[in-house]
């Protein structure tokens, strides 16, 4: 036991000078603080434009979806209920499917 | 004012306490980034992209770990994301080409391309990513694991076997 840790002290201690000379130089390099403040404006804008386009595709896919499943409600019943069926079983087998390969890649 | 009040403003969107906290971490995010790309160009791009991630995130983070910890996981993943985009053939060329040219870069400053930096260029990212967040940042297996997605069984034996080879390379006793 007091071998592993002298040995991890050692190895610490190794890597500890080794990596030195790569920090020296960065310390000396930190760009300024509106640097960093213009960083985070263009990812906040950025951010925003990307839930603006987001929000709109959900509402328009949303009403899309609404409208077509109202009017097979009223007007063709027997399609609604197929398009009921086949949303089931392709939403099952696609769950299925990244479960797999979830557990495939853990 | 304190890291916490930073944060807090940071996450109410105060792009201020967003720049502070940055600047703050950014030689300690960028100096891990060396280590475990051995490019700086590609250390400090990857530090750009964690901050952006950060910016994105900031409202997942609890508080339960330190916020630089919290910084490197990000990092590690943005490393592994963008390491599994890479083909291995091509990935191999590439971290070949990374220590030369760290290599030059050095000598070029007149600094000492040490046994330990040629000793860890011998080994491939997913076992040396690991020993140095274990053996010079101090994080344990779990915190690893957790870090890079993989169980910690397999960071400790990683590191273990990455051990055995460094100090191979290095001639130092097992």
């Amino acid at each position: 036991m007091y071998d592993h840790q002298e040995h991890n002290d050692e190895l610490k201690e190794l890597l500890e000078k080794g990596f030195e000379s790569i920090d020296e130089d960065i310390d000396e390099s930190t760009p300024s603080l509106q640097w960093f403040e213009q960083l985070v404006e263009e990812k906040q804008v950025e951010l925003k434009a990307r839930f603006k386009l987001d929000l709109t595709i959900f509402l328009l896919l949303a009403c899309c979806i609404l409208t077509v499943l109202t009017i097979t409600l009223f007007q063709m019943p027997i399609l609604f209920l197929l398009l009921q069926v086949t949303i089931f079983v392709g939403a099952s087998i696609f769950t299925g499917i990244s479960y797999k390969k979830k557990v495939k890649r853990i | 004012m304190k890291e916490r009040d930073l944060i807090k403003g940071a996450k109410k969107g105060n792009h201020e306490a967003f720049a502070i906290l940055f600047k703050e971490h950014y030689p300690f995010l960028v100096k891990y980034l060396m280590k475990v790309t051995m490019n700086r160009d590609q250390a400090e791009e990857l530090a750009q992209d964690t901050m952006a991630k950060c910016v994105e995130k900031i409202h997942q983070y609890n508080g339960k770990s330190k916020f630089s910890s919290w910084l490197i996981s990000i990092a590690t993943n943005r490393y592994i994301d963008l390491q599994r985009k890479k083909k291995r053939e091509q990935n191999w060329q590439n971290e070949e080409e990374n220590f030369r040219k760290l290599k030059w870069e050095m000598e070029s400053r007149n600094e000492e391309w040490n046994d330990v930096l040629a000793a860890l260029s011998t080994l491939s990212e997913d076992i040396r990513l690991p020993i140095i967040l274990k053996h010079y940042y101090g994080y344990s297996y779990e915190e690893i694991g957790q870090m890079t997605e993989v169980p910690p069984g397999t960071v400790k034996s990683r590191v273990h076997h990455g051990i055995i080879r460094l100090r191979k390379e290095l001639k130092i006793d097992v």
